[in-house]
């Protein structure tokens, strides 16, 4: 359904993407995952056909994003990544616009959106400026949804929402793929990549990995535990001293400490902090997550300067 | 009228207070740092009671001051601290303390009212009701005082994108009244710790958002308060940046400074020492991330999250 | 055409919502035509003059009270000899004095000329000249009279007589309320389309308008439409009140003063659709059509400073302003009370720069962002 391939995009000296190129099913949601800055807002842009790629192509449901772009533009949802309604209309007036700018009516294509407008309905008549920013979202996405788009492109979507709401959108969005919509997806959210059929993990402009979470999370290349003791400060800092190349890094309740040996064992860990004198000492095998994927793809390609590092002359010596 | 219980230390839940008074309302406070345990009950008259479970060895610390009521171990304590706009109350008389060098997490869905009883503890917004005590000061009468012993570090804005990172360090050093010899040390001492030295010169919308956000929290901690903000600080920064910015937060913790965090992450909620959670105005929940999970009998803080701000739906797990 | 009805639907819900928006289109025609009117007038009223007669004769008398007798001047009866002047000038007691000869009839009778000294105060040299001006017409006016008394044989012939053609009067009202609505016109049409097309740009709505299958040009005449009907209300109201309120003369054809307030509000747009596809954001748009439209508007289109006295090169460029063009235009409808056959000019020059703009603006309006 989105065919990219090799796109590149730079902004002066600064290389937005980097040889981009990933393929999206029909049907499915392809979630582009990476913290602010690493070019998803620009790809976005490009297969909206608002920006043109500086090189590359890309097509969507067979249409290019360059030359078919007039046509394209109807076949597409678009959300962009800011609140992107007008903040003095109210809910349904906002409804009513996207509906007439696409030249459809909210009423003809109102089943496309019930499940979601139930929810706005008791807001009709407030400014969409007045809404919560869940209840904002929800509002955008229906009109991203109004003229029945074939492909809907959501960028970061989850911004500056709450959780729950964040959950809840995501359960409309699974809905929405459920009935034959494809769904690209941005988040700077790591726990969110669960919710898509397929990720990427974007990182300054490159892709690091494609595939499904749990094929991700499989290939997590080192062994994975979760450590608790009473001085989480301290115990992360002794177990990054543990072994050279092992990773240490809080991750909820616990600690997650990622050895690059196979060999050691939950035991090894235990001693190992005991000696050091901590309290409360609780180790386990974790399952990796998306998160941890993500933070070993970073370190790993550290070398390479993909870590979050200023641009420029310094980087390079 | 003032009275003063002790309380055995082993009795440091709620539960050990007892019946209420009628016509009184409780709100406590719980610190596992100092296993202190505060628990008050005061009526919505000047009347109020308090129990302390320290061991009486100690110098209890008495509020000596009749009119704040405070108790000056906590370095944040609010008592029924209200904000209404109009009819609306979007804080609404919210009671709680936080201890020195705590990781205190406040969080709350959007509308919650967690951005304006922020305002109210940084002395940007004027309280309506109630009253609350920040770094040793009334924060609706020493509003000045407040300002000059606290951090303040927001998502929104931090640093001028405009000012060279050095620009910046100075800025704010002027701005806290620092003496230019110590912003001259504490400049060099600070891009050093963040690596930062060979960038010294460039603006700061030159550098990502993780590093930027990294010395956003440095400059806040520039004048050494004692209690530093953090308004969802670590919002779109990657993980390992985010990583490394707890570990700054925990740094700090462990030299004594006391941190208010607000996150939409609820992972970072677990990084909390205790953690706030409020609803349309209220705080609902108030404890450690251990004892939240166990009262709500969940496993992870985001379905804790998840019951108070929306009673009425189950969870949805992902498949 | 739905599509289009629906847009300024929204366009008008933007205006009526918007408090400030409102305030600047209704408020600001209203205000500006007031301020200028009432405050900003170039009459002059009871200037203070200091009248120096050493030696008060039957002439030196009958000047004096022809000078005082309008309301332009009053005396300031203190003062009354020379060396008080230069004191009286600096407390700003006085504008101008009239320095009177010894003798002033006994010299006019023998010697035939006697001096009469008009002093005014520069620091102000505005309110000077225009003083000295009257001062002068009406000594002037004081010479014939006294030689038609005094000399009938010689110079009965000689009779100047000075006349202001269609303001008599010279009333400031009618420059100001042609200027005041080229200003409003420009405002309205110019600045307020360039912010609220910025203003998408910076909500991030006009990512989605453009991924919407509307036409660059549908955007355009969308965001257009609702300014140029609120234009045309303004120019309406400006006409109104200097009718009205200021008595301003109204002799031409109505229908082709709107007929020519629609043309510069067309260029006026053009303009402001000009600006917003190179201003990134609101303050962009504000600053561009503030410093590149109202002040040349203000100042180089001959509303406030007459044209005649600028350097050349200031007067070439205020040849490239549509207000240059429109003032004279409205002037002469209003004023003059003249049609097309003597306007034609300045209304081909509108015409142009119509076209002109229309056609740099819809090649610049980009479907992308840049």
């Amino acid at each position: 359904m989105i065919n990219v391939l090799n796109i590149n995009h730079a902004f002066g000296d600064n290389q937005a993407l980097t040889d981009i190129s990933f393929d999206v099913q029909a049907g499915e949601i392809f979630g582009l995952i990476g913290p602010d800055g690493a070019g998803k807002t620009t790809l976005f842009r490009i297969l909206a056909t608002l920006l043109l790629p500086g090189s590359g192509s890309a097509t969507l449901n067979g249409l290019d994003v360059v030359r078919d772009y007039k046509t394209l533009r109807t076949r597409i949802g678009y959300m962009p990544g800011r609140f992107s309604l007008y903040q003095d209309l109210t809910v349904d007036e906002n409804l009513q616009f996207f509906a007439s700018v696409f030249g459809v009516t909210v009423e003809e294509n109102r089943h496309l959106i019930n499940d979601i407008y139930v929810q706005l309905e008791p807001f009709k008549n407030r400014r969409a400026g007045a809404l919560s920013g869940g209840m904002k979202q929800k509002l955008a996405l229906c009109c991203a949804l109004i003229h029945k788009p074939q492909i809907l492109m959501l960028d970061e979507p989850g911004t500056g929402v709450d959780p729950v709401s964040r959950r809840e959108f995501w359960d409309m969005l699974r809905r929405l793929r459920d009935g034959g919509l494809t769904i690209l997806v941005s988040t700077p959210y790591m726990d969110e990549a669960a919710w898509c059929n397929r990720v990427a993990l974007v990182q300054q402009g490159h892709i690091m990995a494609i595939d499904t979470p749990e094929a991700l999370t499989a290939a997590f290349p080192k062994k994975l535990f979760a450590v608790r003791a009473v001085d989480k400060y301290r115990l992360i800092n002794d177990l990054r001293s543990m072994e050279t190349g092992a990773n240490a890094y809080a991750f909820g309740e616990f600690a997650h400490f990622a050895s690059p040996s196979a060999k050691i064992q939950v035991a090894d860990v235990e001693l190992f902090l005991q000696k050091k004198g901590h309290n409360g000492v609780e180790v386990k095998e974790a399952e990796p997550t998306v998160e941890d994927c993500f933070i070993d793809l970073m370190t790993d390609d550290s070398q390479q300067s993909t870590v979050d590092s200023p641009p420029g002359e310094i980087t390079l010596k | 009228m003032k009275v003063v219980f002790r309380w055995p230390a082993t009795a440091s839940r709620l539960g050990a207070v007892g019946t209420i008074p009628p016509g009184f309302t409780r709100s406590y406070s719980y610190s596992t740092a100092s296993r202190l345990v505060t628990h008050r009950l005061f009526s919505k008259g000047s009347i109020y009671l308090y129990l302390d479970d320290r061991p009486t060895d100690q110098p209890t610390n008495r509020p000596t001051d009749q009119q704040t009521n405070r108790l000056n171990m906590n370095i944040i304590e609010t008592h029924s601290l209200t904000k209404k706009f109009g009819d609306f109350k979007a804080v609404d008389a919210i009671s709680f303390g936080v201890e020195k060098g705590e990781i205190f997490g406040f969080l709350g869905a959007n509308g919650a009212g967690k951005t304006t009883a922020l305002k109210m503890l940084i002395g940007l917004l004027k309280p309506t009701g109630g009253s609350a005590m920040v770094a040793g000061y009334d924060v609706e009468k020493h509003p000045d005082q407040v300002k000059r012993r606290i951090g303040y570090m927001s998502q929104k804005f931090s640093l001028y994108e405009d000012l060279t990172i050095t620009e910046n360090v100075r800025l704010f050093g002027g701005i806290y009244g620092l003496p230019t010899t110590e912003i001259k040390e504490k400049t060099a001492k600070l891009l050093d710790r963040l690596e930062l030295a060979p960038y010294a010169k460039r603006l700061v919308s030159e550098i990502p958002l993780g590093w930027r956000q990294k010395l956003a929290f440095s400059v806040a901690m520039l004048h050494d308060p004692g209690v530093v903000f953090l308004d969802e600080p670590t919002s779109g920064v990657d993980p390992l940046t985010r990583r490394q910015f707890w570990d700054m937060i925990y740094e700090a913790a462990h030299a004594g400074v006391t941190l208010m965090v607000t996150t939409h992450y609820m992972d970072e909620a677990e990084y909390c020492d205790r953690v706030s959670i409020m609803v349309d105005g209220r705080i609902e929940a108030l404890d450690t991330p251990g004892a939240l999970k166990k009262q709500f009998g969940t496993t992870t803080m985001d379905e804790v999250f998840t019951r108070l701000a929306r009673p009425d739906q189950k969870v949805n797990h992902v498949d | 055409m739905n599509r289009f009805l629906a847009f300024i639907t929204k366009e008008f819900r933007h205006i009526l919502r918007d408090r400030r928006t409102l305030m600047i289109l209704f408020g600001m025609p209203v205000i500006q035509v007031l301020l200028f009117g009432f405050v900003l007038n170039n009459e002059v009223q009871n200037a203070r003059v200091a009248v120096i007669d050493p030696s008060p004769d039957h002439e030196s008398r009958t000047l004096t009270h022809k000078l005082l007798a309008d309301d332009i001047f009053k005396l300031a009866p203190d003062i009354t000899s020379l060396n008080e002047l230069e004191g009286a000038f600096r407390r700003n007691e006085i504008k101008m004095a009239m320095v009177l000869p010894h003798d002033f009839a006994g010299s006019l009778a023998k010697v035939g000329t006697a001096t009469v000294q008009i002093i005014g105060d520069a620091s102000d040299p505005n309110t000077a000249s225009t003083l000295v001006q009257y001062a002068q017409s009406i000594l002037l006016n004081y010479q014939q009279e006294y030689n038609s008394r005094n000399l009938p044989s010689t110079a009965t012939g000689i009779k100047v007589e000075t006349r202001m053609r269609y303001n008599p009067e010279m009333k400031s009202v009618y420059n100001f309320v042609p200027g005041v609505m080229t200003l409003i016109l420009m405002l309205v049409s110019a600045m307020m389309t360039s912010i609220t097309i910025a203003r998408e740009k910076e909500m991030g709505t006009m990512e989605v308008l453009l991924v919407s299958p509307l036409k660059p040009i549908q955007i355009i005449l969308g965001k257009t439409t609702p300014y140029l009907a609120l234009s045309f209300l303004n120019a309406a109201v400006v006409v109104v009140l200097g009718v009205v309120v200021f008595g301003m003369p109204l002799k031409g054809s109505v229908l082709l003063l709107a007929f020519e307030s629609i043309l510069y509000t067309f260029v006026a747009l053009s303009l402001g659709i000009f600006i917003s596809t190179k201003a990134k954001d609101q303050m962009g748009a504000m600053f561009m059509s503030a410093l590149g439209l109202l002040m040349p508007t203000m100042l180089l289109s001959g509303f406030i400073f007459p044209r005649e006295s600028m350097p050349v090169p200031l007067q070439v460029i205020g040849n490239a302003i549509p207000a240059t063009w429109f003032i004279p235009i409205v002037k002469g409808i209003m004023i003059k009370g003249v049609g097309l056959e003597s306007l034609w000019k300045e209304t081909l020059v509108l015409v142009g720069m119509a076209m002109f703009f229309l056609v740099l603006s819809l090649r610049n309006f980009k479907d992308r962002l840049e």
